[in-house]
């Protein structure tokens, strides 16, 4: 059978292009280990006879695994800049790690007036950026606009928590965070974010003749109820979002305002974590 | 058929080069440039998503740099914004539709290129999917291009066979879509106890009704988990054959409305359903376009009974 040249060609490119698709789909090991996660809930009656089942087809699944991702090596090497430059990166990893909390976002401004830094008397906002509704039932049209900006809020969020578990341990201290090295790696992620909240306020609510001295980001944990638990019924967490909700919150400062990237902070049963530290 | 060198070729032609109607390419094409065009929308709160100083990644790039002290911090995001919205809707429409197509796939890497913030897997498979339309005549048929040329008296209509190999394409691509995220999952321990979907409704970010929360439904959370897994994993075995081509096609189709209906995805949903249509019989999808007046479910025309897969 002779075939035209250019089917030949054709035929060239699609064994190249589905070999590209089938070598970006094998996930590196390290990222699998990390999307594994850990048991929370105990079981009922269908799990415990199903789970047993499929965490067997899991550890054979992992073991294929990494003998895929080993075998991929060489010929990722000429694929990868293919398959990135176009944008055709096979990660399709939707919900494989479901999150397992009600997650926030708050940003808290130091500002002074005159000359005023962080160690004078300060003036303190914090308002919740993230998530856009509290968590009624807004109309689908509107849910569809508000996802957008919890998208790019959220994606900046799991870059920075991608970043600091791609450092060693070594560099994992809070001196870390606050370096200018983070900052660099987030350019395109967390520090935008930052950034826009906060000239945002400071058009919009910074107190006339005063000035931003410090900028916090704080990330907020609630865990959710476990299955076949009885409802939490999280009225004091509600009450403590709502009240994010009617506006920025002022009030003085009552601890110190320098504390360290790390530093928890409990709100209800919300854990806020400080996450980064920016001084204008 | 011996698998000698030559029947393999054979076999070989037969599966990526079989010539089908061009309507098939014209549907999909309509329908993901609409979905472009919705895409988009999500995003036209334009200060936010497309100046120097909104929520952008690239606020701090040398452009905005350049740009926003001069008072354009407007004009690169505008720009990207105003060029995806036209080949979005110059696609949908099959106007130049083959540049149309290509510059709707360089819309989309530009997109990302401006701002990756705000986008989600829905983006990514509308990449995919123009990847693979990008190499087919999308504008043969039902397009505006099409009407032009049949006004003009030395021209004829063509609408003679197209190749099927980016039709190809697309449906290996949303099998691997489907066969990758049920294997990312099937490592997850949420996913393999079944109790995955239960904290996605607990987490007030994606769920639609805040009674999906609800312990009362936790046993069907885990029922639904269950499914949700079994039928990813599935997908891409079943579509290979005709039998059960049609009945992975329907279990997506009421998944993915289910999904849109209890969980706020933006377009994902949308997508991955006008992804299915590159799973339906070419010869009988032209039937039913050409031939829509004496259609009839109950007739010969339905296009998920058989495919050329």
């Amino acid at each position: 059978m002779k075939i035209p040249p250019r089917r030949s060609l054709i035929s060239l490119f699609l064994v190249w292009h589905l070999a590209s698709l089938a070598v970006a789909a094998v996930p590196d090991p390290s990222e699998l280990r990390v999307a594994g996660g850990t048991r929370q809930s105990p079981d009922d009656a269908l799990s415990a006879r199903l789970t047993p089942v499929l965490d067997q087809s899991a550890a054979f699944l992992q073991s294929a695994e990494t003998w895929a991702w080993r075998l991929t090596l060489l010929p990722r090497r000429f694929t990868s800049r293919y398959v990135e430059r176009l944008g055709l990166v096979q990660n399709w990893n939707m919900f494989a790690s479901p999150p397992l909390a009600a997650e926030y976002l708050r940003m808290r401004y130091y500002s002074a007036g005159g000359a005023g830094t962080a160690e004078g008397p300060l003036t303190v906002a914090t308002e919740l950026v993230f998530p856009v509704d509290p968590g009624g039932q807004p109309p689908i049209v509107r849910a569809f606009w508000e996802a957008y900006r919890d998208k790019a809020v959220s994606n900046a969020v799991k870059a920075y928590f991608v970043e600091r578990m791609r450092q060693t341990p070594t560099t994992l201290s809070p001196a870390y965070v606050s370096a200018a090295a983070v900052d660099t790696a987030l350019a395109r992620s967390f520090v935008p974010v930052v950034q826009f909240f906060s000239d945002r306020y400071v058009q919009k609510g910074l107190p006339s003749g005063e000035h931003l001295v410090r900028i916090e980001a704080w990330y907020g944990w609630a865990p959710s109820r476990l299955r076949g638990d009885p409802p939490l019924s999280p009225r004091s967490r509600e009450a403590a979002i709502a009240r994010y909700y009617k506006g920025v919150v002022e009030h003085l400062p009552t601890r110190p305002a320098v504390r360290p990237v790390d530093t928890i902070e409990r709100e209800a049963d919300i854990q806020w974590l400080l996450l980064f530290v920016q001084t204008p | 058929m011996t698998p000698t060198g030559g029947g393999l070729a054979k076999s070989w032609d037969r599966f990526w080069f079989a010539e089908i109607p061009p309507h098939i390419f014209a549907v999909l094409r309509i329908l993901f440039g609409l979905l472009g065009c919705i895409s988009l929308a999500g995003l036209f709160d334009l200060p936010l998503f497309w100046t120097c100083d909104g929520l952008v990644a690239s606020r701090d790039s040398s452009l905005c740099l350049v740009l926003a002290p001069r008072g354009l911090g407007w004009l690169p995001g505008y720009a990207v914004c105003g060029f995806a919205a036209i080949s979005f809707i110059a696609m949908a429409i099959g106007f130049r539709t083959r540049l149309a197509v290509i510059c709707a796939f360089g819309a989309v890497f530009l997109m990302a290129k401006w701002n990756d913030l705000p986008m989600s897997a829905a983006h990514q498979v509308l990449r995919a999917i123009l990847f693979c339309l990008v190499w087919a005549d999308c504008g043969r048929v039902l397009s505006m291009d099409a009407w032009l040329r049949s006004r003009e008296p030395s021209n004829e209509v063509d609408l003679g066979p197209l190749p099927i190999w980016p039709l190809r394409l697309i449906q290996i691509q949303v099998a691997l879509i489907y066969f990758v995220t049920a294997l990312w999952k099937l490592n997850n321990v949420l996913w393999r106890d079944g109790s995955a979907l239960h904290y996605v409704f607990e987490n007030p970010q994606f769920r639609r009704f805040a009674a999906l929360g609800s312990p009362g439904l936790d046993p069907w959370t885990t029922l639904a988990t269950y499914a949700t897994l079994g039928w990813e994993l599935a997908f891409a075995f079943l579509v290979l054959h005709r039998r059960t081509r049609r009945w992975a096609l329907i279990t997506g189709t009421v998944m993915h409305l289910g999904m849109w209906g209890l969980l706020e995805l933006g377009p994902f949903s949308w997508l991955m359903l006008a992804s299915y249509v590159a799973f339906l019989d070419p010869h009988r999808l032209r039937d039913l376009i050409t031939e829509r007046a004496s259609y009839s479910w109950t007739g010969g025309s339905d296009p998920l009974r058989s495919s050329p897969v």
